[in-house]
């Protein structure tokens, strides 16, 4: 089952590279015209030799991802009829090209009698048949159709007879060849199709002499491009081939020495012709390194033809020499990048699962040992091996929906453009109309086609033009759309997460990390902002982590681009696995507030590190992998499983702060693992867990020693505030649990932290929320508890119980925060939009985290509030 | 003596003035080798009547059309010693009234001598040239031994009998003149009479030839064509309107204008030239030379759009 479907990913593979090329050109084409350049569009011989002879089905026309041979000449023949019936522009042909249609028109010659040869051969026919049935023709003419039912009978006889036959082939014949001839001279006489070059190059005043037509070395050059089978099967076509390649580039080269802003564009259903294009363009000797932008594939004019649907479109039109408004050029834009997402990306992150779980069930099989990715799967989701068909099962599911969502959307959006497109849709119907006429000559039309069909379909057409065929089609259009996101991501993840880790990503974030929800979400969210920045070796990831502000809406399109980032990696990572990758991803997941998942994601990160020694990329990976495990011991409401997560949090960390003894961050997070660690171990009534050697415990050290930690990581934070305030907030903390609590200290490092706040306040642009820090106002209500406590006194410990409780986001301005909004109105500033907006909005969701240290300490202060009711410490 | 005037042959009587033939068929061998001696070096055929001198041959030729076979015998056998007898010293009109008898009567036993006198007698003589023609116009109907296809070889190459040699070859030993068809292009080019080649060229392929015997005859000449020669020739056969055309695996000869007198017709012919065997870059430089044509030659892009659409001859047929 898996090898099947990966092999039909693997055919399908070649479909997508194709669309997705036509997607790039498509692309090309929009940036053009924004650019204001002129482009010329040339034709290859056989869109001609296939638009005239009605030849739909040969060759590929890759759009669809299921080869759907229907689907595929529909969508063939619509883009030939806009290609040629549009009213622009014009199409040119290379002289390779127009020979091409000389010599198949006169091959065609041979294939069909002349009028007077059809007229001879048809008598001759005629001629042959019983006297009969001449009697009932007769009858036809002589009582004008008026017909015995006997003369009917005979005549139904003639066409049920082998005699027929040959009549019909000849007027078959007669009718088709007499409609390709018409066809072709209607491109010709209108000027749709044009051989005269001279006619692009006149208008920017070059000389149609000073084209320069290729020299026989370089035909050869250009032929041996195509690969030999197709060289092989038609050497003198590809030759010709080279040729129009060669003299579309001279052209173009032409139009640039006379620093025109004009190209000439080919457009061919010849992939072989694509692919020489870009192999080229990559040769020096070519000379052409733009050459691909100078080729499309017919299927990107069904593209085209589909954009032209677009609401956006639709509404602001098309001009009259074709090209699109500004808005609709980027509405267009827009649906091309979101095809692009949703095909390629994901069908190879598809395959690439399916891939790795094919090598590892070989391996498997070979070495008789279960591989690792297996024994994942096999340990965190599936318990037989069949798992693997049913994996494959799901593959192949969300393969087949994809194709059949995406090719649901293009019909939609199909039957959008055909109103704004009335030639392709007379086209249509012309043909249909010639076709019924035919059939209705011949006889035909008794085996089944009929006026009605016509009909109906001319009623068909007529529907697709109304507001409310418009309406319903936009909403299913997107409804499509968006349902082909809701396919892939479950299993795309299956390649790294485990079920329970699938099931969290599906809930939290849905089946995409859309930019505006990310941004929406990450903006608001405290977990985004204490997270420390982790540093990335590759530039495109420091780019977008580096100095990450995720509560400053100047930053918005920055998330953007590391949800695209995240899209983009999540995909690619399943083809190159590169441990950076996915610590990015982590790291992605950690601002999400999905700790678990980061986690997981992140111990992948470590295990596909190539060199895993102290390098600097390898501690940060530590480092991370220890603050997610302290984020998840935070949040974990099971005291002795917390403590558990500490000391892992610790393992990972202490080597970290080991080989970097003067990095802030580390130091910081050690002396919060170790802080918590005790705080927790306190809260469990001082005892060390059964689980936890003494000596392990002791490499810990005690509060002190993470308030040295704490200090010295302080000291080094010079050039970051929000490590300073969450340090400074930890130190205050920590008095907290100190053995000899010093309150006066914790109320000095909390004076400490409104001094950065104001500082912070100072700049036009803070690099720090200026308020609602909820783990600052539990350190300050706690400091303020601890005093309560020791003074005995209910009351206050009441009032801290309650300020706890109402610790959220809509309940923020608290005095310190106060402090720093005085400050501001003393320096005569306006307050600040954030400070303005009381509540602070901006900043939302607490963390699952911060709501269980929230709840730890309400409990705790009870607890106090307890003991002091029963005068224990009076 | 004969009375000047009225008769070389004192038996002719006045009905055989009427009617000489058959006075003409009762001559003995000797006797009418005698008259016709007379009347080609004197121009006097009396009891034939003769408008002047200098037509007397062709005079002669429309009479022996409708004499009996036995005298066309004897006529084809005293042809060949009047010409041998010819000598340098004699009239030219002589010699030229008995080539052109010669090749009215198709006297093929004649063919040795003409041939001889081609090469070896008409040296230095007045009017040596036009004499040379009309012997080597005359072994063109009448030739075909070796040693006159030597002829035609040796005089090819000389302008002034190019044509007429080249015409000739081309009946007699096509693959040769195939060969030399590039050289006879060169020969006219350097003597400046390029007009002649393309009359030559119209009478060879329109009245000489019939149009399905042309793909043939330019396929040897393609074919024997060296390659640096290759362009010259094409643009040559443009100018008498024949054009190659590639399409698939074919090449097709194609006619860029209608002469329906001649037989062919713009548009319709669909001729193939077999190139199963060339070289690919013989194939490619016609394909290379048609392709230039195309772009800038305003008449054969015309030719192109008439033939395709709704033209003289196209209207009529679809494709």
């Amino acid at each position: 089952m898996i090898e099947a479907v990966r092999q039909k990913l693997l055919e399908r593979r070649e479909v997508l590279a194709r669309l997705q090329q036509r997607f790039a050109e498509a692309r090309i084409e929009l940036v053009s015209q924004l650019t204001g350049v002129k482009t010329h569009f040339a034709v290859d011989a056989v869109e001609i030799s296939d638009y005239v002879l009605r030849r739909y089905n040969e060759g590929t026309f890759s759009f669809s991802l299921d080869d759907d041979p229907d689907e595929t000449q529909l969508r063939h023949s619509l883009s030939l009829a806009h290609l040629f019936n549009s009213p622009s522009p014009r199409l040119y042909l290379l002289p390779q090209y127009a020979i091409e249609v000389w010599g198949f028109v006169r091959w065609q010659q041979g294939k069909f009698p002349t009028p007077s040869e059809f007229c001879r051969q048809a008598l001759e026919r005629l001629q042959e048949l019983d006297a009969e049935y001449k009697q009932s023709l007769a009858a036809i003419v002589d009582k004008d159709g008026a017909l015995s039912l006997d003369k009917v009978r005979d005549l139904v006889g003639l066409v049920k007879s082998e005699e027929f036959g040959p009549l019909c082939v000849a007027v078959g014949e007669f009718v088709q060849s007499k409609k390709y001839g018409e066809t072709l001279q209607r491109l010709l006489e209108t000027g749709k199709v044009s051989h005269r070059l001279e006619l692009i190059l006149d208008q920017y005043g070059i000389p149609l002499t000073d084209l320069r037509l290729p020299t026989p070395r370089e035909v050869e050059a250009v032929f041996k491009q195509f690969p030999p089978k197709v060289r092989e099967h038609n050497p003198e076509q590809k030759q010709a081939d080279s040729r129009a390649i060669l003299t579309l580039r001279n052209l173009n080269h032409l139009l640039k020495e006379k620093e025109e802003n004009a190209r000439v564009v080919l457009i061919t259903r010849d992939q072989a012709i694509l692919d020489a294009m870009n192999d080229l363009a990559g040769q020096v000797w070519f000379g052409w390194p733009d050459a691909p932008e100078h080729c499309h594939g017919i299927e990107t004019i069904f593209v085209y033809l589909l954009m032209r649907g677009l609401p956006t479109v639709v509404e602001a039109g098309v001009n009259a020499d074709g090209s699109s408004s500004r808005q609709a050029v980027q509405a267009m834009s827009a649906w091309l990048d979101e095809a692009a997402d949703r095909l390629e990306n994901r069908q190879q992150a598809i395959l690439a699962v399916l891939e790795r779980l094919a090598e590892s069930q070989t391996h498997s099989e070979r070495s008789g040992k279960t591989g690792r990715l297996s024994q994942r799967l096999l340990a965190s989701r599936h318990t037989s091996p069949e798992a693997f068909a049913d994996l494959a099962q799901a593959g192949e599911y969300v393969l087949a929906e994809t194709s059949r969502l995406w090719d649901e959307h293009g019909k939609l959006q199909l039957s959008q453009a055909l109103p704004q497109t009335p030639w392709v849709r007379e086209e249509f119907l012309a043909t249909a109309e010639s076709e019924h006429e035919w059939l209705r000559q011949t006889g035909l039309a008794e085996f089944g086609a009929s006026r009605r069909d016509y009909d109906l379909l001319r009623k068909l057409w007529e529907f697709l033009s109304t507001d409310s065929y418009r309406r319903l089609a936009d909403r299913e259009a997107a409804s499509v759309w968006e349902e082909m996101n809701n396919q892939w991501f479950g299993l795309i993840l299956h390649g790294v997460l485990s079920e329970e880790n699938i099931a969290l990503v599906i809930r939290e974030v849905g089946q995409k990390l859309a930019p505006q929800t990310f941004a929406r979400q990450i903006t608001k969210s405290w977990n985004a902002v204490l997270m420390s920045p982790v540093r990335f070796s590759e530039q495109h990831f420091r780019k977008l982590i580096d100095d990450l502000q995720t509560w400053n809406p100047q930053q918005t399109q920055r998330l953007h681009d590391i949800s695209r980032e995240f899209n983009r990696v999540l995909a690619e990572g399943m083809i190159e696995r590169k441990a950076e990758n996915f610590l990015f991803l982590a790291y992605v997941f950690g601002l999400l507030n999905l700790w678990s998942v980061a986690l997981e994601v992140a111990e992948e990160s470590r295990k596909l590190l190539s060199h895993p020694g102290q390098s600097h990329f390898s501690l940060e990976i530590r480092y991370f992998i220890a603050l997610a495990r302290r984020r998840l011991a935070e949040a974990d409401p099971d005291l002795a499983q917390a403590i558990q997560g500490y000391l892992l949090a610790f393992r990972e960390i202490v080597p970290v702060v080991n080989a970097r003894p003067s990095e802030a961050r580390y130091l910081k997070e050690k002396g919060s693992i170790v802080l918590l660690y005790h705080e927790a171990k306190h809260r469990l009534g001082g005892v060390r867990p059964a689980e936890i050697e003494e000596e392990e415990e002791a490499q810990l050290g005690g509060v002190a020693h993470a308030k040295e930690l704490l200090q010295r990581a302080l000291q080094l934070a010079q050039d970051d505030r929000r490590l300073r305030l969450k340090t400074l907030n930890r130190l205050a903390y920590a008095e907290v649990w100190s053995d000899a609590p010093a309150l006066e200290v914790a109320e000095a490092y909390l004076r400490r932290v409104v001094e950065e706040f104001k500082a912070a306040a100072r700049n036009d642009a803070p690099d720090t929320p200026l308020g609602g820090w909820p783990n600052i106002r539990d350190t300050w209500v706690m400091v303020r508890a601890m005093r309560a406590r020791a003074e005995g006194n209910t009351q206050a410990l009441d009032a801290c119980i309650r300020t706890l409780k109402a610790i959220s986001p809509q309940h923020i301005v608290n005095v310190l925060e106060r402090e720093v909004a005085e400050e501001l109105k003393a320096q005569g500033r306006p307050l600040l939009r954030e400070l303005q907006e009381a509540d602070l909005a901006y900043i939302g969701e607490l963390s699952e985290a911060e709501r269980q240290v929230l709840a730890n300490h309400i409990e705790l202060l009870e607890h106090w509030r307890r003991e002091a009711a029963s005068g224990l410490f009076q | 003596m004969s009375t000047p005037g009225f008769s070389n042959d004192p038996d002719a009587t006045a009905a055989d003035y009427q009617n000489p033939l058959p006075w003409l068929e009762r001559l003995s061998p000797a006797a009418l080798l005698d008259w016709l001696r007379n009347a080609v070096w004197t121009g006097d055929a009396r009891p034939v009547l003769t408008p002047n001198s200098a037509a007397t041959a062709t005079h002669l030729a429309n009479l022996f059309k409708d004499a009996s076979t036995e005298l066309n015998i004897r006529l084809r056998s005293v042809l060949p010693t009047l010409v041998r007898e010819w000598g340098h010293r004699d009239p030219s009109e002589a010699l030229d009234a008995l080539l052109v008898l010669t090749g009215i009567l198709r006297c093929a036993a004649a063919e040795k001598d003409i041939g001889r006198l081609t090469v070896e007698r008409l040296n230095g003589v007045r009017q040596e040239i036009p004499l040379r023609q009309r012997c080597l116009s005359v072994l063109a109907g009448i030739g075909g031994e070796p040693q006159t296809i030597e002829i035609f070889k040796s005089y090819l190459l000389k302008i002034d009998y190019t044509a007429l040699c080249y015409r000739a070859l081309f009946s007699l030993d096509r693959q040769y003149a195939a060969g030399q068809f590039h050289a006879i292009v060169d020969v006219y080019g350097e003597s400046g009479k390029s007009d002649n080649l393309n009359l030559m060229l119209r009478a060879l392929l329109y009245r000489q030839l019939t149009p399905e015997e042309h793909p043939g005859a330019l396929g040897q000449v393609l074919e024997q064509t060296p390659l640096s020669q290759l362009e010259k020739v094409l643009r040559i056969l443009k100018t008498v309107g024949i054009m190659l055309l590639r399409y698939e695996k074919e090449l097709m000869v194609e006619y860029l204008y209608s002469d329906p007198v001649a037989g062919w017709t713009m548009g319709t012919t669909a001729t193939t030239l077999n190139t199963a065997h060339w070289e690919r870059e013989r194939s490619e430089r016609i394909i290379q030379e048609s392709e230039r044509l195309f772009l800038f030659s305003a008449d054969v892009r015309e030719s192109w759009q008439r033939s395709l659409t709704a033209g003289s001859t196209g209207a009529e047929r679809p494709l």
